[in-house]
Order: C-alpha cells, then sequence, then structure tokens
C-alpha cells in the first residue's frame, strides 16, 4: 500500500513540475510581430478587441496596427510591405491584383484573402442634398461626388446610378477621404457621397434636413477581407491561423459584451457612443469565405473589365482565396460549394 | 465480507452499468434522431434552395413566368426553413441572403414588366445584369450555407455517434473490467478456500483428526471452516475416547481370558489332583468294612455306607468337572463324520437304558457324512440322549427323536424326546454347571452334562436353544458350521 502511495505521489510530483515548465515555457515564448493595416470603423470592432483583450498575445502575436482612413490605403501599404495584413473590402484587392494603375507595385497576383469578418448588406449608403437631387437633375452640370476611389464605395454608387437609369458622365468622383466628405458635403462642395457606416450615419445625423439617404433596391454585399502576402502563409503559416484564432474570439466577445464592444469601437474610433449603438445592428461579425465571396470578387472583377480596368488579368478567385488558415481557426465559416 | 454480500456487490455493480448504458444508449439514440430529424429539415432546406436556383434561372434566361408562382411559394417555404437553423449568425446570414436575393428578384421582374420605366436599353440591360449577378450570389450564398450547414450536420451526429462509441466504451470497458475483476478476485477467493476445505476434509478423511483447516477469513466459508475444525476436535475426542474404550475392552479380555484359563486350569488341576485322596479314602473305607465287619454294629456300617456312596457321587463330581474343563482340549484333527455311524453307535451304548425303560432313539433314515470334530459331537449328542432317557416320564418309555436339516452355513441338529419337560424359568439355568432339574437324589447325575453340551456346541462355534413343553417333552436344537475352518471363536 505505502508503495502505492510513494508512486502516485512521484507520479503528481512529476507532472506538476512539467507543467511549470510548460508554463515557464509559453510564458517566455517570444511573441510574432504582426503589422496590420485597418481602417477605424464599425467593421473593425472584433480587431480592437482582440487588441485590447490580449486575444492575439494569448496566440503568440504581437499586433501593430496601422489606423488608415480607409482598405484603400491599407492595400497599397501591404502593396508597399508596410503591413503584413491588409483590412480591406474587395475593390482595393482587385484593384491590387489586376490594376496597374492602382500602385506602382501592383500588380501583386501573391495576395491571398485568408477570410471575410463581416456580414453586411446595410453598410455602404448614398446620401444626396436635398435641394440638388442627382436623380432628377436640374441643371446640365455635372455633380459631383464625394467618395474614397477605388473602395466599394465606388462601386456601389455605379449601382445606385444603374438602378436609377442615370448616365455616369453626368457624375464627376471626387476622390475623399471620410473625414473630408461630411464637410464638402456640408458645404456644398460636393452633392452626393457614396460612404460607409459610421461615416454615413454620423453625416445623416449631423446634417439633419440638408441630406437625405438614396433608395437603392440593389443590395450592396460588403466583405471586409483580411488580406496578406503568400508568402507570408508558406512561411509562417502559424501567423495566419493565430491571428484568425485571435479575430474568432473576439467575434465571440461581441455576442457576449455588447456594450464593452461598443466601448472599445468609441475609444478607437472617436466616434460618438449613441452613433455606434445606432449602427450596431447594420453588420454582424463572422469569418467566413464562401460562394458570396467568390462571386462578388469575380464581379468585381467584371465590373472593372466594364470599366477597361484590368482588362486581361483576370483571376479565377478560387486562387485569391486561401481555405488553409481558417479550416483549422474556424471550419464552419467556410461555406464553398465543392 | 460475506461472500453474499461481495455477490450482492457484483451483482448490484453489473446492473448499474447495464441501467447507466441502457439510459445512457436511450438519451444519446434520442438526441440523434433529433439531430437527424434537424438533418432532414436542413435536406429539405437544401433541396428547396435547389428548386428556387433552377425555377430563377429558368426565368432569368427565358424570361419565362412559368414557375413565378411556385417561386413565390419556395420563398414563403424558405422562410419558415430559415427559422430552423440553430446558429444565430448562419441565420441572419440567410436571411440576408434571401432578402437580399428576393429584392434583387424583383426588380428584374419590374425592369421586364416595366420596361418603359427604364428606356436607356444599355442601361436597362445592365441594371439587369447586375441584378441578375446579385440573385446568383445571393442564392449561391444560401445554397453553400445549407450545405454547409448539413455539413455540420452531419459531422456533429458523427461526432455523436463518434462519442457515443467512445463513451460506451468508457464505461463499459471500465465496468466490464471491474466486474471480472472482482468476479476473479472473489472466485479465485472461494475457489482457493474450497481447496483448502477439501485438502482439509481428505486430510481428516484419512484419519488425520489433528488437521485443522486456516482460512483466515471471517466470511461463510471462514464459518465453515471453523465449524469443520470444531468438528474435527469433536471427532478426534470421541476417537481418542474409543480408543481408550478398546483399549480397556482388550485389557478385560485378557484379564478374562486368563482368568478362564486360570480356573480352567485350576479345574483340571483341583479334579485330577482330588482323585488321589478320594480313591484313599475309598480304599481304606472298602477295607474298613471288609476287615472290621464282624466288629462294627448296624450303625456303624451304615455310616459306612453313607460315607462310601459320597465318595463315589464326589468322584463322579470330579470326573465330571475333569471333563467339561477338558471341552475343546482334545487334539483331535478335522475329519469326515459318518453321522449315521456316530448315532447308531451312541444308540448301541444306550442299548440296556433303553431295554430297562423300554425307550427307543428313533434315527433319520439317512445321514450325510459332515467335516468336524468327532469327540466333542458325539458328547453333545450322548449328553442330550443321555438326559432325554434319565429325565422321562414317570411310566412312560422315553422315546427320543434325532433331525437333521441344513440351514445356511450351518448343520441343524435336533434332539426331541417326550420327558417331564423344562419350565421356562430354568430355559437358561439348565446350562449352568453344576445345575440340576430337579435337586432330589432320586434322580442320577451331576447336572453338569448340559454345560457340556453348550460349551461343546460354542467351542464348535455354533449355538443351542431349547424349545420345551412342562409335562410333554423337550427339543434341544443344536446347530455347527458346515466348514468348522472357518469357525468364530
Amino acid at each position: 500500500m505505502l508503495t502505492v502511495i510513494t508512486a502516485v505521489r512521484n507520479r503528481l510530483v512529476f507532472l506538476i513540475l512539467l507543467w511549470s515548465c510548460q508554463q515557464q515555457h509559453v510564458e517566455d515564448k517570444e511573441l510574432q510581430i504582426l503589422s496590420v493595416g485597418l481602417t477605424p470603423y464599425v467593421g473593425e470592432v472584433a480587431t480592437f478587441i482582440a487588441l485590447e483583450e490580449g486575444f492575439f498575445e494569448e496566440e503568440g502575436l504581437a499586433v501593430h496596427i496601422v489606423i488608415n482612413t480607409s482598405g484603400v490605403e491599407s492595400m497599397k501599404q501591404l502593396l508597399d510591405g508596410k503591413v503584413d495584413v491588409a483590412h480591406s473590402s474587395e475593390a482595393p484587392l482587385m484593384h491590387a491584383l489586376v490594376d496597374s494603375t492602382f500602385h506602382p507595385h501592383a500588380i501583386r497576383k501573391d495576395l491571398r484573402v485568408i477570410s471575410n469578418m463581416i456580414l453586411s448588406n446595410r453598410l455602404q449608403k448614398i446620401i444626396i442634398r436635398k435641394e440638388n437631387p442627382i436623380i432628377n437633375p436640374t441643371t446640365e452640370n455635372r455633380s459631383l461626388v464625394g467618395l474614397v476611389r477605388n473602395s466599394q464605395s465606388e462601386y456601389h454608387f455605379d449601382s445606385f446610378l444603374l438602378e436609377h437609369q442615370l448616365e455616369p458622365d453626368r457624375f464627376e468622383l471626387v476622390n475623399l477621404t471620410p473625414a473630408e466628405i461630411k464637410p464638402a458635403l456640408q458645404n456644398g462642395v460636393i452633392q452626393a457621397t457614396a460612404i460607409w457606416e459610421p461615416y454615413a450615419t454620423d453625416i445623416l445625423r449631423s446634417l439633419g434636413k440638408e441630406v437625405v439617404e438614396a433608395e437603392t433596391k440593389l443590395v450592396y454585399n460588403s466583405l471586409w477581407l483580411a488580406v496578406v502576402p503568400q508568402e507570408l502563409l508558406l512561411e509562417k503559416p502559424a501567423l495566419a491561423i493565430g491571428y484568425l484564432k485571435a479575430l474568432r474570439k473576439a467575434q465571440e466577445f461581441i455576442l457576449k459584451n455588447p456594450s464593452r464592444a461598443i466601448d472599445i469601437l468609441e475609444k478607437n474610433t472617436q466616434m460618438p457612443r449613441d452613433l455606434l449603438e445606432m449602427v450596431r445592428d447594420e453588420l454582424d461579425y463572422y469569418l467566413s469565405l464562401g460562394e458570396k465571396t467568390l462571386i462578388v470578387l469575380d464581379w468585381q472583377q467584371e465590373w472593372m473589365n466594364k470599366r477597361g480596368i484590368g482588362v486581361g488579368n483576370r483571376l479565377d478567385p478560387k486562387i485569391i482565396l486561401d481555405y488553409k488558415p481558417l479550416s483549422i481557426a474556424f471550419p464552419q465559416g467556410i461555406s464553398v460549394l465543392e | 465480507m460475506k461472500i453474499r454480500w461481495r455477490l450482492n456487490i457484483i451483482s448490484l455493480l453489473a446492473l448499474t452499468a447495464f441501467l447507466i448504458l441502457f439510459i445512457y444508449i436511450h438519451s444519446i439514440t434520442r438526441i440523434i434522431e433529433e439531430e437527424l430529424a434537424e438533418l432532414e429539415k436542413i435536406n429539405q432546406f437544401e433541396e428547396d434552395i435547389s428548386q428556387l436556383i433552377v425555377s430563377t434561372e429558368y426565368y432569368l434566361s427565358n424570361k419565362n413566368p412559368r414557375y413565378l408562382e411556385s417561386m413565390q411559394k419556395l420563398y414563403d417555404k424558405i422562410i419558415i426553413d430559415i427559422k430552423n437553423i440553430p446558429d444565430f449568425l448562419q441565420f441572419k446570414l440567410a436571411v440576408q441572403a434571401l432578402k437580399g436575393g428576393e429584392n434583387a428578384f424583383y426588380l428584374v421582374l419590374r425592369i421586364d414588366s416595366e420596361p418603359e420605366n427604364y428606356p436607356n436599353i444599355k442601361l436597362r440591360e445592365e441594371l439587369r445584369e447586375r441584378a441578375k449577378i446579385n440573385i446568383r450570389t445571393e442564392l449561391r450564398q444560401l445554397m453553400s450555407l445549407s450545405y454547409t450547414i448539413s455539413k455540420n450536420k452531419l459531422q456533429y451526429i458523427r461526432d455523436l455517434q463518434s462519442r457515443q462509441r467512445e463513451n460506451y466504451l468508457m464505461v463499459m470497458f471500465p465496468s466490464i473490467l471491474l466486474i471480472t475483476f472482482s468476479t476473479f478476485i472473489n472466485g479465485r477467493h472461494i475457489l482457493l478456500a474450497l481447496d483448502k476445505l477439501r485438502t482439509g476434509a481428505l486430510q481428516m478423511a484419512n484419519g488425520n483428526l489433528s488437521h485443522r483447516i486456516k482460512l483466515g477469513q471471517k466470511d461463510e466459508l471462514g464459518e465453515l471452516a471453523e465449524k469443520f475444525n470444531d468438528m474435527a476436535v469433536q471427532l478426534q475426542l470421541r476417537t481418542e475416547k474409543e480408543k481408550e474404550l478398546v483399549r480397556n475392552l482388550e485389557k478385560n479380555s485378557k484379564k478374562i481370558e486368563m482368568s478362564n484359563k486360570e480356573l480352567e486350569q485350576f479345574a483340571y488341576v483341583a479334579s485330577h489332583d482330588l482323585q488321589e485322596p478320594l480313591r484313599m479314602i475309598t480304599g481304606f473305607l472298602s477295607r474298613l468294612e471288609d476287615k472290621y465287619s464282624e466288629k462294627l454294629d448296624g450303625k456303624a456300617k451304615q455310616y459306612i455306607h453313607f460315607a462310601m456312596d459320597g465318595a463315589k457321587r464326589m468322584r463322579t463330581l470330579i470326573l465330571d468337572l475333569l471333563e467339561f474343563s477338558r471341552v475343546g482340549k482334545h487334539e483331535e484333527k478335522l475329519q469326515e463324520i459318518e453321522l449315521m455311524d456316530l448315532l447308531f453307535g451312541l444308540k448301541q451304548v444306550f442299548e440296556s437304558q433303553l431295554q430297562e425303560t423300554g425307550g427307543d432313539i428313533i434315527l433319520p433314515k439317512s445321514l450325510p457324512a459332515i467335516k468336524g470334530y468327532p469327540y466333542p459331537l458325539r458328547q453333545i449328542f450322548q449328553n442330550l440322549i443321555s438326559n432325554a432317557i434319565k429325565y422321562h416320564r414317570e411310566g412312560l418309555p422315553p422315546q427320543v427323536e434325532i433331525h437333521f436339516e441344513e440351514s445356511g452355513k450351518f448343520w441343524q441338529f435336533s434332539v426331541k424326546d417326550n420327558g417331564i419337560g423344562i419350565e421356562d424359568e430354568y430355559r437358561e439355568k439348565i446350562f449352568e454347571i453344576f445345575h440340576r432339574l430337579r435337586q432330589n437324589n432320586m434322580l442320577k447325575g451331576t447336572g453338569i452334562g448340559l454345560a457340556i453340551v453348550k460349551k461343546n456346541v460354542a467351542h464348535l462355534g455354533g449355538e443351542i436353544t431349547l424349545v420345551s413343553t412342562p409335562g410333554k417333552g423337550s427339543t434341544f436344537y443344536f446347530t455347527v458350521p458346515k466348514n468348522p475352518e472357518n469357525r468364530s471363536n
């Protein structure tokens, strides 16, 4: 009996020592640095939460964020090699992949989408000045529309024109940052804008009776993609997996702690809390790679080609998606017809 | 712990394991059935989306409104299907896709049904194309989503089944192991104890009553071993007592044997040595009578006569006593005896007495030759016949009948007379030495004849009995063994 007790005791001591050593090893493990280019808007709540709550550190990552005005900027930084990950919509990505005019380092065909991070079809909005309804123009002058060029807002505005059977030639697109749009619209420098949340609601709320949201039936499926160079996936696949795992944890955190999520978003976007609460239901946070992603990417190319952009550089959207990191981090998010 | 408790615990363990397993299988089967039912709904969802895609594509290609009504029904049905999606985000995704698709489809319908509102053909076609893209995007998203949900559900069911198998093994394997181990341990425990009990029983059966069974357990078998040991102690005590009794019996038998021998020796010596002084007494009394006959008066002669008579009777007694003591001492070889010759010879011996009394000895017509010792047999018949003649009824000639028959391993003889008979109270006493039936001097004899008969019959290994009716006669039955070599002492 004594022998048995001694043997059990020895094993327990050994296991405790082993566990202590492993804990020490984890604590001592050097964090892998990852720089991410992102845009401070509602679609980035998960990233901010992962930073604030230490989910990236839990996955062995030291994430440094680069705050940009839009996904276009983040994509250009990725092409410059200034960031490892770019958060952007499908439009800047496709420009980076097939449009040589987009940036000196475009066309870069080794960019890979490791996940879409949001679900929304009400993220983009068209806002027009009341005294100059662009749908029924009273003047022959071209209307000025302020938006972020090469972003999904541009495509959304194009769809809007189509829906209302308006000739694009009647409009001049002015490249503005989201921060520049509100004063430009307020001052009448531009007559309309296509902008995403929470800027859209902010403009509507701030300018009140001066502006109105244009009606549109054609829903726009917004993608907000995590884009990385293929090199990263080949050399450090664990980084991409860890990155997505941390984001997934943050997404679950949002569902469980919506109020705390708003706190973090408020802190990182400098937007009023009530505004953020108003737009909270416009989108959901869900890591996914699905048929929608493929079709949107494909159609984005088609649309660009029709406008004479990236002709001859057409890519199979299946090549652009890399399912491996998500298949490990969150396999439920993959919904592609095989 | 008592064996019955151990067996009860094992039974309880087995029953509990069975119950747990039954409840677990029942519950998990129910869960799987529920999941399968959900999977069926998801499959229905997939099928509905497929139908919607096919119908939509048909319309988009041909602008044929043939399936519009069924499409509306499908949209309504899919909305119900979507409500069964358990994951909230997937549910929202599906709702978004369905609504987006529906909106885009209605836009297409509006373009097709109200082309006048879209006068720019190029822009109209482009809008229709974009709406088509939207429809396809949303419906394919729905399709892939239903496929993913179905795949995940199927995987979940498989995981559940796998977990069921694992849990089944996790429950069953330790239970079976525990029950088997307990059964083995208890079985071994019982078998070892039984083996010790068996060995102990064999030892005791072989006479080793000092052997004790040591089980060192307090269960039923331990109690059995204790009782067994108690029984062995009792048996040992009883056996030792019996041995003591046998030893005492043997000691007493030897004493009796020695005493008998000494008595016989004494009788022989006494009877033999007493004859000489008796002869002197008789001799000198004869001389006194012869030489001083004239000087003695009648009274003195009468006294001498009494003394002479007493001396003669004493001599007879001594001779009889000598004869009694010699029973069994004759060194005679076993031989074939012609019974007819033997009895016929005896009849001649008693011839004068028979003539004197008018009696008769009736012999069987034929008698076999038997193996035996002639002297004691002759003495038995002679004494019985002599008594039969001697104790005849007055005025009635003695009739002695001798019979013979086989009786198992013995020859049985009978000597029947028509004499005075013997009272029941004397039936045993007549075989005692010096006992006479009638204590009067009218009858001759010393009273030792039947004692000699009994001693001879016993010595030959037989038995003697008597059947008698006072005033009518007696029949003596005696047996001798057919094989005297095997006679018991």
